[in-house]
């Protein structure tokens, strides 16, 4: 439902004059599609597809060694954020229950945080909280404690993410950097279309591409630009529903759906993101589950019979009840029925097969290894 | 072409066109361009007996999965495989191609509590659905 509190991102205005069909994602009005979700996921996985993404949380961490403050933060090593690389952690509470999903950028003298846009708020609360409590300072003030300074940036940039073999092709046309010489997950600052731009080679839907952030104001002008420079190579808009099936396909579990508070990183399948070989909060609690044994994994598979599968649907095995789909999908590149679910860890592995309960009927279903989707790298030659 | 104006509708966007006792069943463009993109159907099995407003068919869009629900009540005797094989004929030919499942009309009168296309036209237009 679409109400008058929600949020507006700088590029709103362009979304309504190419006719998109908006709704409301967490608070933000955002594209769900221009034409034709299939469409868009096509062009991004083959051309190019270009996104809005100016919702999501953008933090930036910096004063006296803010490095030593996300360690205890955050799960993941931030040691292998070398400066100009971006590492990917989930942020835990206590019981190391998943907060937030998190893009950590090292940008030398500061850290830049991209967050999902529902938990923005509530990861700015926690990042604060802890701050103040585990490095009191005789200053005090919020969000400070012993000179590390958070700061909301969310205003201040919109971004958009070019996604898709094209991509870059594309953003050469308005960048001086040799983008063919910045890494997968690395970063630089430089200017698109003449404007600031913190750029990435990065993205949520696996293919090759980029993430910017850049002014707020500036922001309808860089993506009718990009737009512009990209119509030779088959670039369109895309909105949220190719983003969800082509994250999906990729692999990729989705923050409060397929992930949560209630989960932690060992259920999620997100354990390459957590070093057990350094403090952080959560450890203690995950590592008493980890002993314990576990309830539940989040498992990948597809339909064996023809039906889709959807968010809340049960999963049973010989009748009893194992588990339950986050997400599901119908598979535009691989024309099959895919989705992601909590089984319990006996029916995990792949190969293990289930029922999904589809409109009151059991349809059958396989574990498989994530991705579903991989793109086929080309052989630098 | 369809003649739009001699079928029926009914406020859950299925449109029901008479011919002799049999009455075909499919979604309205109105309908298909909502949904959109849709990518799975699946039809009654001819032989069944379905209730006027009771659930038919499905139809899955990427997105989501819409019930569709039986203008008329009486026995479905033909289902459309062209459709089953091909799902996106219903957003290409929503009146034509796009048919669903085709029902023995028991109750004829149950015709005549189906909107036109004139009422259903304004139906949509003050968006009451």
């Amino acid at each position: 439902m679409i109400s008058t509190e929600d949020r507006k991102t700088p590029l709103y205005e362009a979304h309504k004059s190419l006719n998109a069909k908006i709704v409301s994602f967490h608070g933000w009005l955002l594209p769900i599609q221009y034409t034709s979700i299939i469409e868009e996921h096509n062009a991004t996985r083959t051309r190019a597809g270009l996104f809005d993404i100016s919702h999501l949380g953008k933090l930036e961490i910096s004063g006296k060694d803010p490095k030593a403050f996300l360690q205890r933060l955050f799960t993941n090593n931030i040691e292998k954020a070398l400066p100009g690389k971006i590492v990917y952690s989930p942020l835990c509470n206590e019981n190391g229950g998943i907060l937030d999903d998190v893009f950590i950028y090292n940008a030398g003298d500061r850290y830049i945080l991209i967050t999902n846009a529902a938990t923005f708020e509530k990861d700015l609360a926690w990042i604060k909280k802890n701050c103040s409590l585990t490095l009191p300072s005789p200053q005090g003030g919020e969000g400070k404690g012993e000179g590390v300074v958070i700061k909301d940036i969310n205003d201040a940039f919109g971004g958009i993410a070019i996604q898709g073999p094209a991509s870059q092709q594309i953003l050469s046309k308005l960048c001086e950097a040799d983008l063919s010489r910045l890494k997968h997950r690395h970063f630089i600052e430089t200017k698109v279309d003449g404007f600031y731009a913190l750029l990435s080679r990065s993205g949520y839907t696996g293919e090759d591409g980029f993430e910017i952030f850049i002014p707020a104001d500036a922001s309808i002008k860089i993506w009718n630009d990009i737009l512009e420079a990209g119509k030779g190579y088959g670039l369109i808009p895309a909105g949220l529903g190719a983003r969800d099936t082509l994250r999906l396909e990729a692999g990729c579990p989705l923050y409060g759906v397929d992930t949560d508070e209630t989960k932690t990183p060992l259920e999620s399948g997100l354990e390459r993101a957590v070093d057990f070989n350094k403090d952080f909060i959560g450890k203690k609690a995950m590592l008493e589950k980890k002993q314990r044994g576990l309830k539940e994994i989040l498992a990948a598979f597809k339909m064996i019979d023809k039906a889709i599968p959807r968010t809340g649907y049960a999963i049973e095995k010989d009748g009893r009840k194992i588990g339950i789909v986050t997400s599901g999908t119908y598979s535009p590149t691989l024309k099959e029925n895919i989705g992601f679910g909590y089984v319990s860890p006996d029916n995990s592995k792949a190969g293990d097969t289930f029922d999904v309960i589809i409109h009151g009927e059991k349809k059958k279903a396989v574990v498989v290894e994530a991705p579903f989707y991989r793109r086929t790298r080309l052989v630098r030659g | 072409m369809v003649d739009l104006e001699k079928l029926r509708f009914t406020k859950t966007h299925e449109w029901l066109r008479v011919e002799g006792d049999t009455g075909y069943v499919g979604i309205t463009d109105h309908a298909q361009k909502e949904i959109t993109d849709v990518v799975f159907v699946e039809l009654p099995k001819v032989g069944c007996e379905v209730a006027k407003a009771g659930e038919a068919a499905v139809v899955e869009s990427v997105k989501a999965a819409f019930s569709i629900y039986a203008p008329v009540s009486g026995k479905i005797v033909k289902s459309n495989g062209a459709v089953e094989k091909d799902p996106s004929l219903v957003n290409k030919s929503p009146y034509e191609e796009g048919w669903f499942f085709a029902i023995e009309i028991k109750d004829r009168s149950e015709i005549d509590s189906l909107m036109t296309q004139k009422d259903y036209l304004e139906f949509i237009k003050t968006g009451a659905h």
